[in-house]
């Protein structure tokens, strides 16, 4: 009984402490209320008439995203928000966006990560709009891409 | 026996608080979703004009778009009588506009035909557009009587250009014969100045042939 005491005790102990080591750790968040606007194939523009030498040939298009996290899971708690791009086939996506306050501007590129918020969790759900332009090299999106953007969470250690 | 049956137990016990501790790990963990933007592939685009052209909403350098034009241009030359088959060139007046629609430059002399040519393509992959013309066999006066289209050449140039011309010089051949192949994505413009060989004594007239010219693209 004692051993068993122990284990339970010890594992009870883990999973309080586990939001403190785990600060590091990223963890989805749940953006399934976000709305793209607009069509469902964004319009692609030609940046150049023409193609410099040795530069890409690059598209871009605009578009407003109602972005909706759901943070409730972390409410009260210092964390760090991250907006990402997985790396795409045509590659060369860079993405740049503007916002209204509640996250933050910023810009990436496909296969990496941007921080959109960095602070108390204050409420069940974080929203904003995001205006973002997409830019990608118009020779190498031979066809269609889906670019699936998306959020994760980082705790920090609690002051 | 009672020692191992104890921790039998306790061992019971312990993963069941295991299996619970992650239950509870996997139920603060939100399934992850993502929104998707789909974007679509850049505008595949030809362009071609062979003397007037026109675009809207500037040069295309600007953001100009260009547009149909159906206006066909006259090339001309009147001989003199005296001159008629005497094997010296006459040079042709070309009409229409001289600019080019890429930034307005005024690339083409008096006289001369303009020719731009543009493929835009979606793709690394080295593909190219093909200018040909296609002539009749003979110009043609009222009365039946004919002049080959051989008969007719033509030099090319452009201002402020060196070097090689991308829509080169040549001379009709009847049918339809390739003046370029032009790789994706390049702009290529060049001027015509057609000339009439004058090598033969023809019946007094007005001739006419008409020639098209056609950008094909893979």
């Amino acid at each position: 009984m004692m051993t068993n005491r122990f284990i339970f005790g010890f594992l009870l102990i883990a999973i309080i402490a586990w939001p403190v080591n785990a600060a590091a750790q990223a963890y989805p968040v749940d953006d399934s209320a976000s709305q793209v606007l607009g069509p469902g194939l964004l319009k692609m523009r030609w940046d150049s008439a023409l193609p410099k030498p040795g530069q890409a040939s690059t598209i871009t298009g605009h578009v407003v995203v109602l972005v909706r996290l759901d943070v409730s899971p972390w409410r009260g708690r210092h964390a760090r928000i991250y907006q990402k791009l997985p790396s795409v086939p045509a590659g060369a996506i860079n993405a740049r966006w503007t916002s209204n306050g509640t996250l933050l501007s910023g810009a990436l590129r496909d296969g990496e990560r941007t921080l959109v918020y960095s602070g108390v969790i204050n409420s069940d759900r974080l929203e904003d709009t995001f205006r973002l332009s997409i830019q990608a090299d118009g020779e190498r999106v031979e066809r269609p891409q889906a670019l699936a953007f998306s959020f994760e969470i980082e705790l920090e250690p609690q002051p | 026996m009672i020692n191992v049956t104890s921790i039998g137990k306790g061992f019971k016990i312990s993963r069941l608080s295991a299996q619970f501790s992650i239950a509870m790990l996997l139920a603060y963990i939100p399934a992850a979703h993502a929104y998707t933007v789909n974007i679509a592939t850049g505008t595949k685009a030809a362009y071609l004009r062979v003397g007037d052209g026109s675009t809207t909403g500037g040069f295309y350098n600007a953001g100009g778009t260009p547009v149909d034009n159906t206006t066909v241009n006259l090339v001309s030359v009147t001989v003199p009588a005296v001159s008629v088959g005497n094997t010296v060139d006459q040079a042709m007046t070309g009409t229409g506009r001289l600019t080019s629609d890429y930034d307005g430059f005024a690339f083409c002399a008096a006289g001369q035909v303009y020719i731009g040519a543009f493929y835009r393509l979606n793709s690394t992959a080295n593909q190219s557009a093909t200018l040909r013309v296609t002539a009749p066999t003979s110009l043609t006066n009222a009365t039946g009587d004919t002049i080959p289209m051989s008969q007719i050449r033509w030099t090319s140039s452009g201002n402020g250009d060196t070097g090689a011309q991308p829509i080169p010089a040549g001379t009709f051949s009847g049918g339809t014969q390739t003046l370029a192949t032009l790789l994706r994505n390049t702009w290529n413009e060049s001027c015509h100045s057609f000339i009439y060989g004058n090598d033969a004594i023809v019946a007094a007239g007005t001739y006419n042939a008409r020639v098209t010219y056609t950008l094909s693209t893979p």
